[in-house]
């Protein structure tokens, strides 16, 4: 099967100018056999099931990567929602878990351990609300355990007490990290239609449904999009550049494919999904906002904006969907501020404000995502701030999620440097107007129309 | 009690002290490393290595003489698979990898370590079928995830400065690594050059790191730069 030069020379392109890489390899492992009578039990089953099934996932993926030259940036393990554990522990405090799960990430030398999770939608069992209350402290003591809750879905509606206590969870994270500036809650995700394969962190998390032990996968590559874009030159039209985006989404998820299966392969571990989302980095050119300004913006956040992030979301989707058996997770464009350079410098030219954010994720796939807001706005709105995401992605059948970050002790125009692939926070500016009747309510918001679709 | 054992045990160990592994007892990568690092011997039970020495230190959290720690129960966490990993990957990931000193700086083997080509077929871990499991249930799926007549070929570029003897360097390193070049494809622009070499391993007596390790030495900052990948990844990128 010969190839043309031309074929070869643009996949080493991709690959070395335009920072083609996998984001993750995620190991989803099921911990449903790890529950006992104590946490301390527990914990020390948790650990031992991860070290035992994922001892050989980092070689592995650093082998594969080796194998075929395509960078495999993060090597995860999602686990279980560990809530589901919490019933049947005597103790009320679940942190011991999330330390057993840090200690054996830093031991079998994956980055994140996604799943000390919970699913609320339509109210609370014992171990949800030991968990929802055990997330603080959980992620003031790890490194690299990450947490979500899943506070509603299309089909249940919005549990808003969830959303309401999450704020106050958010708040207390933050508080409690104050030393670190409130990195706490870049690890701590609130969910609409969560779902059970993604492998992205901070919200990975293995499904009840999926199986024992599974590989999935997440793509990466804004860079090669961005080159793609100023190929086609700023004459082609609307059309002819979603086709373009389409065409190398296709390419960008077959490495995904590839990747993933190959490692499935090597550790007799099934395959799962190539999630196709489009991640960015803090690293010069690995940005979607750059994306979205090739499509012909000044900046990300002007008008225009949620048009061209639509285009490029659909493209990508229909691209990838194509190169992989099954795709799964979020399956999107990312659209997280704090990791993405072009989206930190729209914000500090004052393009791109939280309501327009907002709008965006009306037609990404995600949400409200790494966005540091004062650490003095209060938790009733962040409360209302987590319920009007919500709202979008009940109403919309799709995803959302907010990963809201009040850094204590600083103001709108602020920023923290958290370093690595978290970025650079600037700190953006809260409607000072208030929702507190609102929030004082609570109780379950009603699944909408499209709900009933059976 | 843990079956597991990590870097906490071992760093417990006596350095340069073989340990015998408790039957059954799983052992990280983290823990393989630093014991590698610190000259700790892991006897494993079907490794064939020798009893432990009397001043072996006892494995962490266990008495002397008491029995060994149950195994790792699999058959709970992997309801659909009726093997143990172990046997998924041949050898497990401590026998993964280039073999030590083979290929280094591309020298050719000892002719007495060259097993004649005539006397035998190649064993099973020859060329890059070494390369991990196969699993029939993925043969012949459309995007090639399984075995096919080109498993293994490779696809070796070189990018750089032109200059002579280039293309002659690396036809020599590809002949002293078993390679058989299938096709050969050089442009010069300018000053520089790309080569492309499809090249069939199924010969080479290493395995795929082997291989790719060897060859990408020739690689020199200032003159060119050699990558070598499994054909696939352009199988997987530009072919449906």
């Amino acid at each position: 099967m010969p190839f043309h030069d031309r074929e070869i020379l643009e996949t080493f392109r991709m690959v070395d100018a335009e920072t083609l890489d996998i984001r993750t390899t995620t190991l989803g492992l099921s911990l449903r056999n790890c529950a006992r009578g104590t946490v301390r039990e527990t914990a020390a089953a948790v650990r031992e099931r991860i070290l035992a099934a994922g001892r050989d996932l980092v070689k592995t993926a650093e082998l594969v990567e080796a194998s075929y030259g395509i960078p495999v940036i993060n090597k995860r393990v999602a686990v279980t929602p560990v809530a589901l554990l919490g019933d049947s522990v005597a103790e009320e405090d679940l942190t011991p878990i999330a330390q057993a799960m840090d200690e054996a990430a830093r031991e079998i030398g994956v980055d994140y351990c996604g799943g000390f999770s919970a699913l609320v939608q339509q109210g609370t069992t014992l171990g949800d609300r030991r968990l929802i209350a055990s997330i603080a402290e959980s992620l003031a003591s790890t490194e690299r355990v990450c947490s979500s809750v899943n506070v509603g879905t299309t089909r249940a509606g919005i549990n808003f007490d969830a959303c309401v206590q999450m704020a106050h969870v958010i708040k207390q994270t933050a508080e409690r990290t104050a030393d670190r500036s409130g990195i706490g809650c870049a690890k701590l995700v609130v969910f609409m239609n969560a779902v059970e394969d993604n492998p992205f962190i901070a919200g990975a998390m293995h499904g009840v449904g999926l199986p024992d032990e599974v590989i999935n996968c997440g793509v990466s590559g804004p860079g090669v999009v961005r080159s793609v874009l100023e190929a086609v030159g700023p004459d082609a039209d609307l059309g002819a550049l979603a086709e373009a985006i389409k065409k190398t989404a296709f390419k960008i998820t077959r490495m995904g494919e590839l990747v993933g299966r190959e490692t499935a392969l090597r550790l007799g571990i099934p395959f799962g999904v190539v999630d196709l989302s489009l991640a960015p980095t803090p690293a010069p050119g690995d940005s979607i906002a750059e994306i979205i300004e090739g499509f012909g913006l000044e900046r990300c956040g002007a008008p225009g904006s949620i048009l061209a992030l639509a285009i490029l979301n659909d493209a990508v989707k229909k691209g990838g969907a194509m190169a992989a058996a099954r795709v799964g997770g979020l399956s999107g464009a990312f659209i997280p501020v704090s990791e993405d350079m072009g989206m930190v410098r729209a914000v500090a030219d004052g393009a791109l404000t939280y309501e327009k954010l907002e709008a965006m994720t009306a037609v990404c796939s995600v949400g409200i995502d790494m966005v540091a807001i004062p650490g003095d706005v209060s938790e009733e709105t962040i409360a209302a701030m987590l319920g009007d995401e919500m709202a979008i992605g009940m109403i919309n059948n799709k995803t959302t999620a907010v990963r809201l970050l009040p850094i204590p002790g600083k103001q709108a125009g602020d920023s923290v440097d958290f370093g690595g692939l978290l970025g650079v926070a600037q700190v953006m500016p809260v409607n000072r107007f208030r929702a507190d009747g609102l929030v004082r309510r609570g109780g379950q918001v009603p699944p909408p129309l499209n709900a009933l679709t059976n | 009690m843990t079956n597991v054992l990590t870097t906490e045990e071992i760093v417990k160990l006596e350095r340069g002290v073989p340990f015998q592994v408790p039957p059954g007892a799983l052992i990280t990568s983290a823990a393989r490393d630093l014991a590698r690092a610190r000259e700790i011997e892991l006897i494993e039970p079907d490794s064939g290595g020798l009893p432990p020495s009397p001043s072996t230190s006892s494995y962490a959290g266990l008495p002397e003489g008491a029995p060994p720690p149950s195994s790792y129960s699999r058959s709970t966490n992997q309801i659909s698979s009726t093997q143990p990993r172990e046997t998924a990957v041949p050898g497990g990931s401590g026998r993964r990898g280039p073999t030590p000193g083979l290929w280094r700086n591309l020298v050719r083997p000892e002719p007495e370590a060259t097993p004649p080509a005539a006397a035998a077929p190649p064993p099973p871990e020859l060329g890059l079928s070494a390369l991990g499991p196969r699993e029939t249930h993925l043969d012949g799926c459309y995007m090639g995830g399984g075995p096919c007549d080109r498993e293994n070929m490779v696809v070796v570029t070189a990018v750089g400065r032109n200059r002579p003897r280039v293309l002659a360097e690396l036809a020599a390193g590809i002949a002293e690594l078993e390679g058989d070049i299938q096709e050969i494809s050089q442009r010069i622009v300018g000053s520089h050059f790309h080569t492309i070499l499809t090249v069939d391993t199924s010969r080479s007596t290493g395995d795929f790191m082997a291989f790719k390790q060897s060859l990408e030495k020739l690689s020199r900052p200032d003159d060119y730069q050699v990558h070598v990948q499994h054909e696939k990844v352009f199988k997987y990128m530009h072919r449906i």
